[in-house]
C-alpha cells in the first residue's frame, strides 16, 4: 500500500522554516498568509523598536512585528532578502492579519508530531510559553513557534502600554 | 422573507412603535404637544402591535396589548381623559409591552405574568362595561353583520412564513367566522409542491371591525395574495350618517370603513398609470373593492372643497448590513479615486484633468449622500432620557424640568446607538447627584424645581453633546479627597481645576455618599469616558459651586471618511481633518531660534507643537518647516511639518488593537500612493502634548 | 421521519409523527408518494399523535386524499386529537373517516 494513505493528517504537519539570526524556526503554514518582500511598512511614531509599524496589504492595514526584538535578541538588519511573513492569528475569536519580519523565508517542511521535542526548560533564549516544541530535521534543530503566544496581541498592546506610560 | 426574518422585522417594528408611545405618551403629560393627533398615534401604535402580534400567534402580546387598545380607544373617543394617572398606566403599560417584545428576542428571560396581570386588572377599571355608541372619527359600526371575505393566497405564503391559520385565529378575535370555505386550487400532480400554498378562503365575518381592521390582518400576505373584503350592507347607513365633513370621495369611504387606505392608493395609482378620466369611484368598483352602490351613497356626501393634507414623510426600511457594505464600497471607491488623482498629476493632460476633475465632483457626492444615509437625529437618543429624568425624579422626590435643544442635529447611527449609554449615565449622575433635593435648593436660596438642559449642536465639524444641571457643582475638596483615599493621586499631587474634574472618570472612582440603587456604585463614569473615546470624541467638564456642572461631549461627524489634509514629517505622512485647518503659515527660522514653543499671530498668542520632537521621529529639522493653524471648539495650536502635500479624502481605517494605547492618533488610511498615513485626533494630540509638558515641569 | 408507512392486511395506514409543518411537508409528501405509487385500495392516515399542524401540513393531507381515485379510499383517522380537530374546525373541514362500503 502507498504510504502516502497511511498518513493520519492530524501525526504530520507542515512548518515554514525561516531564519533569525542564524537560528532556524518553524510555525505551522495554517497560520501562514502569505509572504512578501520587505517594503513600505510606514513607521508608528512612539512604539517600541519590536514594532516596525504598519503596512498596505491591498488595503487592509496591518501591523508588522519584528521577531528578533520580540525574542530578546538584537533588531533585524533589513536587507534584500528580508522578508514579511504575514499571519494569521486567532485573537478573541476574531482572525487578526499581522505581519513578522525574518531574516529570510527557507522552505515548507513535514514534520512527524511524534518526532517533536518538548522546549528546552532554559538554553533556547526563547520564553518557553513561545515555543511548540522541537525538531530535528536532517542536521539542524527546527524551533516551532506557537504563533497565537508570540504574537499575542494583548500581550503585545499591554508592552506598548507600558512604553507609552 | 423566512420566517425569523419576519419576526425580526416585526419586533424592529414594535420596538419603533413603542419607543413612539413612550415619546408621545410623555409629551401629552409635559404639555407640549397636540393632543388629538398624539393619542391617535399612540392609539395606531398599541393597535398595530396587537395586529402583527396576532399573525405570528403571539397570543400573550395579543391579549395584553387588545386591553391597551381598548382603553386607548376610549380616550381617542373622548370617553375618558388622558390625565396623569393614565398616563402612568400607558407608560407601565408601554414598559410592559417592550418587555414582552425583548422575552420574543431572549427567550430564556421569563414572561412577567405578575405585571401583566396585574396592569389589566387596573386597565379594566377604566373600560366600562356597558358599550357606548362612540363618535370616533372612524365610522365605528354599531350592529353585527357580516363581512365577505375572499383571499386567494399565493404560492409563496407558506415559505414566507406565513400560515392562514394565524389569520384566521387572529380574525376570531374581532369576531365570528361563519360560513368559512376552503377551496383548494390543485396543479397537475406532478407539479404539486408540498412547500406551495394552493388554497383559496371564503369565509363571513360577523364583526363591528372596520374595513382597515380586517385588511391590517392581512398585511403580510397582501403582496403576494389576492384579498377582497367586501362590506355588509350596513356600512353603507353609516355612511350617510357620517358628520358632513369637506372630504375627497376616497377618504370619504376609507372614514367610513368600506375601502381601506391600500385599496385606495392602489385604485390611485391606477387611475394614474392609465391615464384615464374614469372617476375613482368606478375604478374602485372595477377593483371589486366596493360596490357602485356603495359609491354613489358617498358621491352624493362628497363636497367640491377640497381637503388638503400634509405630506407623509416617506420612509425605507433597509437593513443596517446593506448600508453598511454601500459605505465600504464608497471608501474603496474614494481609495481608488485618490490613487488615480496621483496618475493622472503625474500626466498633466489637461481634458483628462478637466474630466477626473468630473468624477471627483461625483464621488464627493456619492460619498456625503451615502454617509448621510447613516446620519439620524441625535433626538432619538434624547427622547428615551426623557423617561429616565421624570421616573428618576419621581422616585427620588425631585422637581426636576428637562429642556431639549437641538433634538434634530444629525449624527451617525452607529454613533446614536453608543451614545445613548454614556449619556445615561451621564444623566443618571446629574439627577442623583448634582441636583439638590427640594429642600436643600430652597435653603440655598434657588428655585424648589432643579433645571437639567440637553442640547446638541454643530460646531466646526463635529457634534458637541451638553447636558448642564443647576445643581450643586462638582465639589473639588470632595473629589480630591475621594481620589486620594481611593489612591488614584498622591496626597501632594498638585492639580489644575479641571484635572480634577476629570477624576470622576478614574476607575473605581464613586463620591455618592450613600449607594443608591440609581447610579454610585462606581462603575460608570469611567465606562462613560472609555465609551466616548471609542467614538474618537472627548468630554470636559465644568463646574460652578451651587451653581451647576456642564458635561461636553464633542464627537466627530462620522466614523468612516473624512475631508483631509496631508503634510509629512520626517517621512511620515500624516493627515489632519480638513475643519479644523485654519491657515498654513511658513516656520521662520527666527522662531526657531529659541526654545519656545509659541509665536505671535498677528498679535494673538498661538501655542504650537513641534510634532517631529513630539513623535520623536528621527532625523534633524528641516531647514524650511511650515506651521498649520488647527481650531477646535476654542483652542488653537500650531502644529510644525516639514511638508504640505494638499487636501485628500480619507478613508478612516481604525487602527489595531496593538496600538490602543497610542495618544494623537486616530486611525490610518491608505494614500493615492499606496502608503499609510496617519490620520491625527487633534484634540487629543494638544492634550497630549499638555500632558507631556506638564510631566516634564515635574521632573 | 415524519410518517411511516406501513401494510397491514388491505390497508395501507400512513402514521404520522408530532409534526406536520412547512418544515417537514416535502419529506412527508415524498414518503407519501412512494406509498401512493403502489396504488393502495385503502389508505388510512392516522393523525392521532399530531401535535403540530399548520395549514402546509393540512393542504398536505387534502391533498394526499385527492389523489386517492375511486374505487380505491382514503380516511382520515384522528382519535380524538384535540390540536387537529382545533384547526380544521377553523377550517370547517370535512374529514372522510369511515370507508364506505363496497364489497360487504
Amino acid at each position: 500500500m502507498d504510504e502516502q494513505f497511511n498518513k493520519d493528517p492530524l501525526s504530520h504537519q507542515h512548518f515554514l522554516t525561516f531564519l533569525l539570526r542564524d537560528e532556524c524556526f518553524g510555525i505551522s503554514i495554517s497560520s501562514v498568509k502569505e509572504i512578501i518582500e520587505y517594503d513600505n511598512v510606514t513607521p508608528i511614531p512612539l512604539m517600541p523598536d519590536f514594532v516596525k509599524g504598519v503596512l498596505n496589504l491591498r488595503g487592509d492595514v496591518v501591523p508588522v512585528i519584528d521577531l528578533s526584538i520580540r525574542f530578546n535578541k538584537s533588531a533585524t538588519e533589513i536587507s534584500k532578502r528580508t522578508c514579511i511573513v504575514i499571519l494569521e492569528i486567532l485573537f478573541e475569536e476574531q482572525i487578526v492579519t499581522i505581519g513578522a519580519v525574518v531574516d529570510s523565508v527557507s522552505e515548507v517542511i513535514e514534520i512527524n508530531m511524534d518526532n517533536i521535542e518538548p522546549a528546552p526548560t532554559f538554553g533556547a533564549r526563547i520564553r518557553a510559553q513561545f515555543i511548540l516544541g522541537v525538531a530535528n530535521v536532517g542536521e539542524q534543530f527546527v524551533i516551532l513557534l506557537r504563533g497565537e503566544r508570540v504574537l499575542s496581541l494583548d500581550e503585545m498592546a499591554a508592552i506598548i502600554e507600558k512604553v507609552a506610560d | 422573507m423566512d420566517m425569523t426574518q419576519a419576526r425580526s422585522l416585526f419586533i424592529d417594528e414594535a420596538n419603533s412603535l413603542l419607543a413612539d408611545m413612550e415619546r408621545f405618551l410623555l409629551e401629552i403629560e409635559a404639555g407640549d404637544a397636540t393632543s388629538a393627533q398624539h393619542i391617535d398615534a399612540i392609539f395606531r401604535a398599541a393597535h398595530t402591535i396587537k395586529g402583527s402580534a396576532g399573525l405570528f400567534g403571539f397570543d400573550h402580546i395579543v391579549a395584553f396589548t387588545h386591553n391597551v387598545e381598548s382603553v386607548l380607544d376610549k380616550v381617542r373617543s373622548g370617553q375618558l381623559a388622558l390625565d396623569g394617572d393614565l398616563i402612568n398606566l400607558m407608560l407601565q403599560c408601554q414598559d410592559h409591552t417592550a418587555s414582552l417584545i425583548r422575552q420574543l428576542e431572549d427567550e430564556s428571560s421569563g414572561i412577567d405574568l405578575v405585571t401583566g396581570t396585574a396592569l389589566i386588572k387596573q386597565l379594566h377599571l377604566y373600560l366600562d362595561p356597558a358599550p357606548v355608541v362612540a363618535a370616533a372619527p372612524t365610522a365605528v359600526l354599531t350592529d353585527t353583520e357580516h363581512w365577505q371575505l375572499d383571499v386567494h393566497y399565493g404560492e409563496d405564503v407558506f415559505r414566507d412564513g406565513m400560515d392562514p391559520l394565524s389569520q384566521l385565529h387572529y380574525l376570531q378575535s374581532l369576531g365570528e367566522l361563519q360560513q368559512v370555505r376552503l377551496l383548494p386550487h390543485w396543479p397537475a400532480p406532478a407539479a404539486f409542491d408540498p412547500e406551495s400554498c394552493y388554497l383559496q378562503l371564503k369565509f363571513e365575518l360577523a364583526s363591528t371591525a372596520s374595513k382597515q381592521q380586517i385588511a391590517d390582518v392581512f398585511e403580510f400576505v397582501q403582496d403576494s395574495s389576492k384579498v377582497q373584503i367586501s362590506p355588509p350592507q350596513q356600512v353603507k347607513a353609516s355612511l350617510a350618517a357620517l358628520p358632513t365633513v369637506d372630504e375627497k370621495l376616497g377618504t370619504l369611504l376609507v372614514n367610513a370603513g368600506a375601502v381601506t387606505e391600500r385599496e385606495l392608493q392602489s385604485a390611485l395609482s391606477s387611475q394614474k398609470e392609465h391615464d384615464n378620466n374614469q372617476a375613482l369611484g368606478q375604478v374602485l368598483v372595477d377593483q371589486g373593492a366596493v360596490s357602485s352602490e356603495m359609491v354613489a351613497v358617498a358621491l352624493d356626501k362628497q363636497k367640491a372643497t377640497e381637503h388638503k393634507r400634509p405630506a407623509d414623510f416617506q420612509f425605507l426600511k433597509v437593513e443596517a448590513r446593506k448600508l453598511d457594505e454601500l459605505i465600504n464600497l464608497v471608501g474603496e471607491l474614494v481609495t481608488a479615486g485618490a490613487g488615480i488623482d496621483v496618475l493622472v498629476q503625474e500626466i498633466a493632460n489637461e481634458k483628462l484633468k478637466e474630466s477626473f476633475s468630473v468624477l471627483t465632483g461625483l464621488l464627493e457626492q456619492i460619498r456625503d449622500g451615502a454617509l448621510g444615509l447613516r446620519m439620524v437625529q441625535v433626538g432619538e437618543s434624547f427622547s428615551r432620557l426623557r423617561r429616565i429624568v421624570r421616573d428618576v425624579s419621581k422616585e427620588l422626590g425631585k422637581d426636576i424640568e428637562l429642556t431639549v435643544e437641538g433634538a434634530d442635529t444629525e449624527l451617525d447611527k452607529s454613533m446614536v446607538e453608543k451614545l445613548s449609554d454614556p449619556l445615561m449615565h451621564i444623566v443618571r449622575n446629574a439627577l442623583d447627584h448634582g441636583i439638590e433635593s427640594k429642600e436643600l435648593r430652597l435653603y440655598k436660596g434657588k428655585p424648589a424645581q432643579g433645571q437639567l438642559k440637553l442640547s446638541a449642536c454643530h460646531e466646526a465639524g463635529s457634534v458637541v453633546i451638553e447636558i448642564a444641571d443647576d445643581g450643586a457643582g462638582l465639589n473639588i475638596e470632595r473629589i480630591r479627597a475621594k481620589a486620594i483615599e481611593k489612591n488614584i493621586i498622591s496626597a501632594d499631587q498638585e492639580l489644575a481645576e479641571e484635572d480634577i474634574y476629570k477624576l470622576i472618570f478614574a476607575p473605581g472612582f464613586s463620591t455618592a455618599a450613600a449607594v443608591t440603587n440609581l447610579s454610585g456604585r462606581g462603575v460608570g463614569m469611567d465606562v462613560v469616558k472609555r465609551n466616548i473615546e471609542e467614538l474618537r470624541g472627548q468630554i470636559q467638564i465644568s463646574s460652578v459651586p451651587d451653581q451647576g456642572t456642564v458635561f461636553r461631549i464633542r464627537l466627530p461627524l462620522t466614523l468612516a471618511i473624512i475631508d483631509g489634509f496631508l503634510v509629512s514629517v520626517a517621512g511620515t505622512h500624516l493627515v489632519l481633518p480638513l475643519n479644523m485647518v485654519q491657515e498654513c503659515i511658513e516656520f521662520q527660522m527666527s522662531q526657531q531660534d529659541n526654545e519656545r514653543n509659541y509665536l505671535d499671530l498677528r498679535g494673538e498668542v498661538l501655542p504650537f507643537i513641534r510634532l517631529r520632537q513630539l513623535f520623536e521621529l528621527a532625523g534633524p529639522p528641516q531647514n524650511r518647516e511650515n506651521i498649520v493653524v488647527v481650531q477646535y471648539g476654542k483652542h488653537r495650536a500650531g502644529l510644525v511639518v516639514d511638508h504640505l502635500h494638499g487636501e485628500l479624502q480619507a478613508v478612516i481605517k481604525p487602527l489595531n488593537t496593538l496600538f490602543r494605547s497610542l495618544r494623537g492618533i486616530g486611525g490610518y488610511t491608505i494614500l493615492g500612493s499606496g502608503n499609510v498615513g496617519l490620520i491625527l485626533d487633534i484634540p487629543q494630540l494638544v492634550q497630549f502634548a499638555t500632558t507631556l509638558e506638564n510631566q516634564s515641569f515635574v521632573h | 421521519m415524519p410518517l411511516t408507512m406501513t401494510q397491514k392486511a388491505d390497508f395501507v395506514i400512513a402514521e404520522f409523527d408530532t409534526e406536520l409543518t412547512i418544515f417537514n411537508v416535502r419529506e412527508a409528501h415524498s414518503i407519501l408518494q412512494a406509498g401512493l405509487a403502489k396504488a393502495p385500495d385503502r389508505l388510512i392516515l392516522d393523525v392521532t399523535a399530531l401535535q403540530d399542524l399548520d395549514s402546509a401540513g393540512l393542504q398536505l393531507l387534502l391533498w394526499t386524499l385527492a389523489q386517492v381515485r375511486a374505487p380505491a379510499q382514503a380516511v382520515i383517522s384522528a382519535g380524538d386529537n384535540p390540536q387537529f380537530s382545533r384547526v380544521s374546525d377553523l377550517y370547517a373541514v370535512q374529514w372522510p373517516t369511515h370507508f364506505t362500503s363496497q364489497d360487504d
